[in-house]
């Protein structure tokens, strides 16, 4: 370094910096872990899917190759890596009540699961020096160290928290931190739960118990003789086709984060089906929307990688093009843009045209 | 060092004391323990960066840093080992600073410095306020600069990372990193030098 400029140097090290609080540093590192736990959920077909537990639907699923008759559904949370991998480190038993909504996030030394809606009861084993436990929802984090709790959520809101045995940390975002030992409950305020109540109505997904899935009905019916007359019931709406709807209808109201999240879900209900294809395309155009133009980016560009051959491919490159162009990566922005320059859509065809022409 | 000392292994929960690289090759496979454990170790650094970059904006700084974990868990293959991991990391953070922040916070950070111009009391009476002040005017003066001599003062001067590392990692010539600092260090002298008199 030249002496010349030591002093400006030094001077300039000293501006004083805004650095994060634990709890926010904290709300970021979830997000990372969160988000990195969606991306990655479209494996391709020779890799062994993970198989998490994001719905009471999805756990049906699960139980029924197992053990049909349990009257609770408990399950441990596993997340299978590579065969040669050994067994993840997991500390909890959950039992999900009917309609809860959660996704185990990641394993120890930092287990984290997130409710986004309903009740589930969770049993931790000892942790070890180092450990953490915890449950997410939109508004709260409840951390415990060793216990068995139960945790109610309606619309990623934190409801309720009651502790049986143990204790457990309870921080509801803009509210004050409560240590809660056995015995002890938390309750949101009266107002909060009764409009989260009223919410809970519009939110509900049909549960195993009350409309069983297509595996169950198979299992638990006796075969028809072949004289029977064939049974014709409507088809039962899966989880993930509500879940696209209810996406669909915080995109329409502008609520990009909540589409964004829901899309999301999709993919995490029925990560091989078509509809996660849409479900991807539209939380990258939910992104974009909501301003979130890095992840935006990021994205677009696993769409395009996931799924090369979309119908949406060409207008993903177009819209992919013009939050590069803005960003000023000009080279890539071009590429896209020439990607989407042939699309069937004239409308896709002209955007694409226009991008190619401003840079 | 080279790729191939780099273990493809999973962290098994001893990941505070993994090294630096093998911690991005578990992340490399997917691992987002791997990926929380870097983020413990290198988060307060990024963000250190981010908060020189963005004039302390919060939202922007943890959208930044937030985006640069993302990403890192995206191109941890791709890591070499031609730079240390934190070089490495904070190129990542720079490169998404370079090519995707838009520049609504800097200006928005400009009209702000502005007003705050036009309002600050003109005479100094203390020596405290007096230095506070020309902390103010060289951290306007770094905000002034041209993205690429902000990220080159940052990184080589306040962040000292090594200049041949952080001209690979933001894929320049050597002598077009050092042409930027020296421009910087020059606007920045410039700045201190109208502040004092």
């Amino acid at each position: 370094m030249s002496r010349e400029f030591d002093d400006v140097i030094a001077l300039a090290r000293e501006i004083p910096l805004n650095l994060p609080s634990p709890s926010r540093r904290e709300e970021v590192r979830t997000a990372v872990l969160a988000s990195h736990r969606l991306v990655r959920l479209p494996l391709p077909p020779t890799r062994r899917p993970r198989t998490t537990l994001s719905s009471a639907s999805r756990m049906g699923v699960a139980i029924a190759g197992v053990a049909m008759a349990a009257a609770a559904v408990v399950l441990a949370v596993v997340i299978p890596r590579d065969r040669a991998a050994p067994a993840p480190h997991v500390h909890a038993t959950i039992t999900a009540r009917d309609g809860a909504r959660y996704t185990a996030i990641s394993t120890a030394p930092d287990e984290i699961v997130r409710l986004e809606h309903g009740t589930i009861d969770v049993a931790v084993a000892p942790l070890h020096p180092g450990e953490r436990f915890r449950v997410i929802v939109g508004d709260a984090e409840v951390e415990v160290r060793g216990t068995a709790f139960t945790v109610n959520t309606a619309d990623d809101r934190l409801v309720s928290v009651d502790v049986h045995h143990g204790r457990v940390e309870v921080r509801p975002r803009q509210r004050p931190t409560t240590m809660l030992g056995a015995g002890e409950a938390w309750r949101a305020p009266q107002r909060a739960v009764a409009r989260e109540l009223l919410e809970q109505v519009e939110f509900e997904l049909p549960t195993p118990t009350a409309r069983p899935t297509r595996i169950e009905r198979a299992i638990s019916s006796p075969p028809s003789p072949p004289s029977a007359p064939p049974v014709i019931e409507p088809p039962a709406r899966a989880a993930e086709e509500l879940a696209y709807d209810e996406a669909w209808t915080a995109m329409r109201a502008n609520n990009f984060g909540k589409a964004a999240t829901t899309f999301a879900r999709v993919m995490l209900l029925a990560p091989d089906s078509s509809l996660a294809e849409d479900a991807m395309f539209w939380q990258s155009v939910a992104l974009a929307r909501g301003g979130k133009r890095a992840q935006a980016v990021t994205a677009f560009r696993d769409f395009l990688d996931t799924h090369p051959r979309s119908p949406h491919a060409g207008e993903a490159s177009a819209m992919l093009g013009w939050l590069l162009l803005d960003s000023g990566e000009k080279a890539e922005a071009a590429r896209r843009f020439r990607a989407a320059a042939n699309d069937p859509s004239k409308a896709v065809r002209d955007s694409a045209q226009s991008g190619l022409d401003s840079l | 060092m080279s790729a191939k000392l780099i273990a493809l292994r999973r962290v098994s929960g001893d990941a505070p004391v993994m090294s630096d690289e093998a911690l991005l090759a578990a992340c490399a496979t997917g691992d987002s323990v791997a990926l929380g454990a870097l983020f413990d170790r290198f988060a307060d650094a990024v963000y250190r960066f981010a908060a020189r970059l963005l004039r302390n904006d919060d939202l922007a700084c943890d959208d930044l840093v937030q985006s640069t974990f993302l990403e890192i868990s995206r191109t941890a293959a791709s890591f070499r080992g031609t730079s240390s991991v934190k070089t490495w990391i904070l190129g990542v953070a720079a490169n998404i600073a370079r090519h995707t922040m838009r520049s609504e916070q800097r200006r928005r950070a400009h009209q702000a410095g502005f007003l705050e111009k036009q309002q600050s009391v003109p005479v100094l009476v203390d020596a405290q306020v007096e230095r506070r002040q020309l902390l103010a005017r060289i951290a306007e003066a770094i905000d002034a600069l041209p993205r690429d001599q902000q990220l080159a003062f940052i990184l080589c001067d306040l962040e000292q990372l090594p200049g041949a590392e952080v001209a690979r990692i933001l894929e320049v010539p050597e002598g077009t990193l050092w042409r930027r600092l020296h421009s910087a260090r020059k606007a920045l002298r410039a700045a201190v030098e109208r502040s004092v008199s």
